[in-house]
């Protein structure tokens, strides 16, 4: 096992070693210090829009179950029955009034309170007044403008506080919406990758693969097949040499969270949908709010450890940790409340063209998380690098740091600041 | 599914035509033939893949590939780069292509409705990965022969979490 000592010696300000990514005990550790001890994105409300609607997910290797009441209320509950510890519900998403255990039959409602025992003459009273029969909950549950988050320690700051500067990434994703609001039920796509958590994390905000790891999706002008809302050149203009991705920045906040810039050379998209979206803000907000929602200033946005959006692309993707070299990742396209149905349609088209198992982008993410995780069972080579641009990073105007875009200073943040005082912990 | 115009009512054709044109698909596609393979749609043709059981179209539900012709010359380009890590090294795949039913009449667009089971062997960076389900088409009979309106891919395990993939079925 390892000691704080331990965990500290594998940590570097410019590098970790490779025991972060193999190690099974390190695993198990991140599963309890990582998962078990900070706020974790779950689901977001819409996927349990209607009452007694419920969805199946996990925090790290926890069974959840997230429901709402006929009160309209959202539960995030355990899913695992008060008996003898079966999970309770197998089905992945659904809508029924409550739950009812394969094994002996107890029944929970909705909420997750428990609502009969078969045969209860066998039990005393005291007994069946224990609250522990109930279905368990995480210590802490809270959301931002529809993002449910958990947290199955107590003793974490208020969310609001965790998430911080990271916030506004969430409002500018809201914001394109005509209703203020998004929805995630256009259902969504599952990819495993035979790698650690840590490598689809690593890549949330990382602006330096982009021209290597996907060189093969660039046309002769060096833009990516018809990405939705246009995409940005790889290329400087008339040339095959890669176009310089540090103005763009990239920056991040003390809780691990960060972002990356405007991408240079897009435009906004000029179909009649956008026009229609566009028309619709400028009811809703005036002209000159409406430029600063359709202003694409952050590009890519992550939350740690295991949410990262797109405002462009819109999707989100919530990292799920299997096991030490294996991991699902879920992609959810993100529909626009009040959004032309062309707009939402194009939208939830792209997302199988750029991120589906079978994409053409993200399937060379994933090709190489996995060459990676070949990689680093070298143990002649102990060290994965972070160094560059070290030490370029200055106080941006909301609340983190900011730095070129090629920089890897989130993930030093991350590393240094977030996951080993908590593994430390 | 996805909107087709509807056409002038097909003739049904012998069935072992329509199963010889099904495994000249499959060869193409197992040749890596796929500029031949993609001549077999029409210019409206489109490649479809769900992810559930019920879907009712791509514009809806996230989808595993939804492809028109742009599409797929898109994936072909990509497939041919040397650089395609996913491809590194590169699959190979056996499709195998069974239970072959033609329905007696045309459907509701014209098309001749053709519904078979599938499996697909892949092998690539020493793993071996087998698909499987149902294939629905629409076929048009033309002068060059039978093209595909539209090829529905419904996978035993559309819903799960996938591996990744860079072949069509």
């Amino acid at each position: 096992m390892y000691a704080p000592d331990d965990l500290r010696a594998m940590v570097r300000p410019d590098r970790v070693h490779r025991k972060l990514y193999v190690d099974p005990d390190i695993f198990d550790l991140e599963m309890d210090r990582i998962y078990g001890r900070s706020w974790v994105f779950v689901c977001h409300e819409s996927q349990v829009a209607k009452p007694n609607d419920f969805i199946t997910t996990r925090i790290g290797r926890q069974p959840l179950l997230v429901t709402r009441d006929r009160g309209g209320e959202l539960h995030v509950l355990f899913n695992r029955c008060g008996h003898r510890g079966v999970k309770l519900c197998a089905d992945a998403e659904g809508n029924r009034a409550g739950f009812r255990c394969p094994y002996h039959g107890w029944a929970y409602r909705i909420d997750g309170r428990l609502a009969g025992i078969p045969y209860r003459d066998g039990y005393s009273e005291d007994f069946l007044k224990d609250p522990d029969l109930d279905l368990a909950r995480p210590a802490r549950v809270d959301s931002y403008r529809g993002f449910v988050f958990a947290s199955l320690s107590a003793d974490v700051p208020p969310l609001d506080e965790h998430l911080g500067g990271i916030k506004r990434s969430i409002d500018d994703l809201c914001d394109r919406a005509p209703d203020g609001e998004i929805l995630a039920q256009a259902g969504c796509n599952r990819y495993i990758v035979r790698a650690n958590w840590k490598m689809q994390m690593d890549n949330g905000v990382d602006l330096y693969h982009a021209p290597f790891a996907h060189h093969s999706t660039l046309d002769e002008d060096g833009r990516q097949f018809s990405r939705h809302g246009g995409g940005p050149s790889f290329y400087k203009p008339g040339t095959r040499i890669p176009v310089d991705f540090d103005p763009m920045g990239v920056h991040g906040f003390p809780n691990g969270h960060g972002y990356q810039g405007a991408v240079p050379q897009v435009p906004n998209p000029d179909g009649l949908a956008f026009q229609e979206l566009k028309a619709m803000l400028i009811a809703k907000h005036g002209e000159e709010r409406t430029t600063e929602i359709l202003t694409y200033d952050r590009f890519n946005s992550m939350i740690y450890p295991n949410l990262t959006f797109q405002a462009m692309g819109q999707h989100f993707r919530v990292v799920m940790p299997l096991d030490v070299d294996r991991t699902e990742v879920r992609i959810y396209p993100v529909l626009m409340k009040g959004a032309p149905d062309d707009w939402n349609r194009d939208a939830v088209r792209s997302v199988a063209a750029t991120h589906s198992p079978a994409s053409m982008i993200q399937t060379d993410d994933v090709a190489v998380f996995e060459r990676a995780q070949e990689g680093l069972q070298a143990s002649g080579a102990d060290w994965v690098m972070f160094a560059r641009h070290m030490g370029a990073e200055i106080p941006n105007n909301v609340g983190g740091h900011g730095a070129p875009g090629s920089s890897e200073f989130v993930l030093r943040n991350q590393y240094n600041d977030v996951w080993l005082p908590l593994m430390c912990q | 599914m996805t909107t087709t115009a509807t056409l002038a009512p097909q003739t049904i054709p012998d069935i072992r035509e329509v199963e010889q044109f099904l495994y000249r698909e499959a060869e193409l596609l197992d040749l890596k033939q796929w500029e031949d393979w993609a001549d077999l749609f029409t210019a409206d043709g489109t490649y479809w893949i769900p992810t559930a059981e019920d879907q009712a179209d791509p514009y809806t539900r996230a989808s595993i590939m939804f492809d028109d012709r742009q599409m797929m010359a898109n994936r072909i380009r990509r497939l041919r780069h040397p650089e395609i890590h996913a491809q590194t090294p590169a699959s190979r795949t056996t499709h195998l292509v069974t239970n072959v039913m033609v329905e007696p009449r045309p459907d509701p667009d014209g098309c001749i409705a053709v519904r078979c089971g599938f499996l697909m062997l892949e092998y690539r960076a020493e793993s071996q990965f087998t698909y499987g389900g149902r294939f629905r088409y629409q076929l048009v009979a033309t002068a060059e022969g039978l093209r595909i309106r539209s090829k529905t891919v419904h996978m035993v395990n559309c819903d799960a979490a996938h591996h990744l993939m860079a072949i069509w079925f």
